[in-house]
């Protein structure tokens, strides 16, 4: 009812209670994705993220479903029985839900002092007004224990107001950021060796998906603090691939996939920012994808092997990826689920690869949401099939893109060659007939096709096989004087280096 | 956007030109210009258009331009749509009697909120009757205004602006009814200037009966004469209250407006420049600072034309 006010205490059950310990989160990036994910289980289609200018106040406001204060208190007065799944473990809009045990307010609390609420329901007139104050949540265990063993956690007061009926949303408050955080987040820290960092604040959707590709960054080190935590969220979050991921031609044979992931019909901006999978790869022209598909007893899976010429870069790229109910897994592993570090060395930095496995592996995934638990039946046969592709993969990655490369260099090298050559007949054009000029070209031109011709155009010799092969011509083709002569000049131009 | 009736887009536009020679003036990194903009901020376009600030790709406040500006607003939810529309835009979430720490005379903003009244320009667009304090002759508004002054007059002193836009409704207490037709009508007899436009703008009845010491119901005057008595008081109140600071004030803005059907409003623009003369003669500058109050006064019309008194 409008006007009525109430209060009440959010208790957790004794198990969250470590959990609630610093570390949960290892980056405000963290916390932030577990806000926008429960918007995802929500229903909302976009989510609005405002940090700048300076994080004293982060803003997450989206167009889902709301919740009203008998939801409230449902997901909130015991964080740990969560009741995001009891019905269904899928939205009305049939998006899988994200959340799990319904924690992702408490990733807030390591962000802030305070958070607030505002939220409707479509067809209610209330706006549910929700504080949570989590100082209390922070004060030792023994003053928070209650005698029936739950832990009471911090303090909500809340009231209902009047809104709209035909309004439907929900508007997270985060005020009183706590200091190492909204130093990240706002970007505030000194840039590093001197250098002004880049930034992607103000830049346009295209304009940030051409500063990925273009290869100039190596690291997401390259960026601010502010930059670093919006791809982390952008990575995490299941928001839409850029428009130029990956070259036309390979992109073809991920349509379906990239389809998949559109049609979840979910966007953020961050600050104004339309965010994408910062998942960007310029590609070159012997890139290939390799696609993934596994269908296991304990789990199944599908995904992309994308490899290249060359490290990946940003280097956060390299490695592989796991997604599970479209939200990522932590980051990258670069190791490949612990793939043999010795076996395809170079070419593991080539390779990066996405797998979104079915919810089976979910039981696998640790509460922070960053790891696996390696011993898990479903992680085990995943990570068996994935290494067996790996494999695969890097096979294809020695034999189509490293060896093919090792010829396009050598086509390139002969091609130099013979430039060199040419220049230097030509430039004694004056004091040679034109027939030995052309003898000499013609000779080494099938060099291109005739790979034993460019192995002798390339081959090095050194100085002694020089004179070999020197003395030998001239012997054929020099008076005994002559040669003398020649020989000498040849040694000291030779000595001269 | 929803479209804004013709003369809130002029005064709108009013604001915006007497920005420039503070923007001019104000160095790199310095608060130029804070503002009332409620939930659509139809300001900040046009501080942008006319390159006050700058815009990022995507609509945001430039990094360049983060410290020039800043908006206060105490509804969240206002909040949360102005963070929206322009990201980077930096947002006080209070009202301004919040930010000013009260109405009282003794405690004083620290902090970020001190640099924030210090700022070159402050567009207080209040949508408020200028109310009076209890019983009291006591306006909080004045109280604000005198506080404003004594920030800026603190070392490195700044000359600033005012722009101050009221209800242009009277609901005064007949306590504070005779104290203010006292002021006026003192001021009549000390500002020759303030006292001949006064007549004109008034008429020469009211303007009679304030200097006759007869008693008036201001409230009970018709909307436009409410109007009239605060474009004449108002500033005049404000040159008083500053007086002691030593500064001199130029109303360069002083207009009524407001169809009927819709709200009677005034508006203001007044520059607080720093005259030494007040250190010893305080008198000469208060009264060339009332002689100018009604210098610029009009009103403007429902296409938005500004039609100055006399014309």
């Amino acid at each position: 009812m409008a006007g009525e006010h109430f209060r009440g205490e959010i208790t957790v059950a004794a198990r969250i209670i470590d959990l609630l310990s610093s570390g949960l989160y290892e980056s405000p990036a963290a916390c932030l994705k577990e806000l926008i994910n429960n918007s995802f289980d929500a229903d909302a289609s976009h989510v609005d993220v405002s940090v700048k200018p300076d994080a004293n106040r982060i803003i997450i406001q989206d167009n889902g479903q709301g919740m009203d204060r008998a939801e409230f208190e449902r997901h909130f007065r015991r964080i740990a029985e969560s009741h995001k799944r009891d019905i269904q473990d899928v939205t009305s809009t049939g998006r899988p839900k994200i959340g799990k045990i319904g924690i992702g307010v408490i990733a807030a609390n390591e962000l802030c002092e305070k958070l607030e609420i505002f939220s409707t329901k479509v067809g209610s007139p209330e706006l549910l007004h929700v504080t949570i104050d989590f100082e209390e949540m922070r004060k030792p265990p023994e003053l928070r224990k209650k005698e029936d063993g739950g832990f009471l956690k911090a303090d909500y007061i809340g009231e209902i107001l009047d809104t709209d009926t035909a309004s439907h949303f929900t508007h997270i408050f985060l005020t009183e950021i706590r200091g190492e955080a909204r130093q990240i987040l706002a970007g505030l820290e000194a840039a590093k060796r001197g250098a002004v960092p880049l930034t992607l604040y103000g830049r346009s959707v295209e304009n940030v998906e051409n500063l990925l590709r273009t290869q100039h960054t190596n690291t997401w080190g390259d960026f601010d603090r502010y930059s670093q935590t919006i791809l982390e969220v952008a990575l995490n979050v299941p928001v839409p691939y850029f428009d130029r991921w990956l070259p036309s031609r390979l992109r073809k044979q991920l349509s379906l996939l990239e389809k998949q992931v559109q049609n979840l019909n979910f966007s953020v901006t961050y600050d104004g920012l339309m965010l994408r999978k910062p998942t960007v790869f310029a590609g070159d022209e012997v890139a290939l994808v390799r696609r993934f598909s596994f269908t296991g007893k304990e789990v199944s899976a599908e995904g992309y092997f994308y490899a290249q010429h060359g490290s990946i870069k940003p280097l956060e790229l390299q490695g592989l990826l796991t997604r599970i109910r479209n939200a990522a897994v932590g980051e990258y592993d670069h190791s490949f689920w612990g793939f043999s570090a010795s076996e395809y060395q170079l070419i593991q930095r080539w390779v990066s690869g996405e797998i979104w496995a079915d919810d089976r592996l979910e039981d696998a995934m640790n509460i922070d949401r960053r790891t696996l638990r390696v011993t898990h039946p479903a992680f085990v046969e995943l990570k068996s099939r994935v290494h067996e592709e790996l494999r695969q993969v890097f096979s294809d990655v020695r034999s189509r893109i490293y060896e093919v490369g090792s010829e396009s260099r050598k086509d390139a090298k002969a091609t130099d060659a013979l430039k060199v050559i040419s220049t230097l007949t030509h430039s004694e054009e004056s004091n040679l007939d034109r027939v030995t000029v052309r003898e000499i070209a013609d000779t080494w031109k099938s060099s291109k096709e005739n790979t034993r011709l460019r192995k002798s155009l390339l081959r090095n010799y050194s100085v002694p096989e020089f004179y070999e092969i020197v003395l030998e011509v001239a012997k054929a083709v020099l008076s005994p004087k002559q040669r003398s002569e020649f020989l000498r000049r040849l040694t000291e131009r030779l000595s001269r280096g | 956007m929803r479209a804004e009736r013709p003369e809130k887009t002029a005064i709108r536009r009013i604001w915006i030109d007497k920005l420039g020679p503070y923007h001019h003036e104000c160095p790199e990194g310095a608060l130029l210009y804070v503002f009332l903009p409620g939930a659509d901020g139809y300001e900040i376009e046009l501080l942008a258009q006319n390159e006050f600030i700058q815009l990022t790709e995507t609509g945001g406040i430039a990094q360049t331009s983060m410290l020039r500006i800043a908006a206060i607003e105490s509804n969240k939810l206002a909040v949360a749509a102005l963070q929206k529309k322009f990201p980077g835009l930096k947002i006080y979430e209070t009202n301004f009697q919040g930010l000013i720490r009260g109405d009282g005379l003794l405690n004083y903003p620290d902090g970020e909120h001190r640099q924030c009244c210090r700022a070159r320009v402050l567009n207080l667009d209040l949508n408020e009757v200028l109310s009076v304090q209890g019983d009291e002759y006591s306006f909080p508004i004045f109280r604000w205004i005198q506080k404003l002054g004594e920030i800026h007059s603190v070392a490195p002193r700044l000359d600033w602006c005012l722009y101050l836009t009221l209800h242009g409704e009277i609901k005064w207490n007949q306590n504070a009814s005779s104290i203010i037709r006292q002021f006026l009508s003192e001021n009549f007899n000390r500002a020759g200037n303030y006292a001949l436009q006064s007549r004109r703008i008034l008429g020469e009845e009211i303007f009679s009966r304030i200097s006759e010491d007869d008693e008036i119901d201001f409230s009970g005057l018709d909307r436009e004469l409410q109007q009239k008595i605060l474009m004449l008081f108002v500033p005049k109140k404000i040159a008083d209250v500053v007086r002691a600071q030593m500064w001199r004030l130029e109303t360069e803005v002083n207009l009524r407006y407001g169809q009927p059907g819709h709200a009677p409003m005034v508006t203001w623009v007044i520059h607080f420049k720093h005259d030494p003369r007040a250190a010893a003669t305080p008198d000469a500058v208060y009264v060339q600072s009332v002689n100018r109050v009604l210098e610029f006064a009009g009103q403007i019309d429902a296409n938005g034309e500004v039609i100055f008194d006399g014309q």
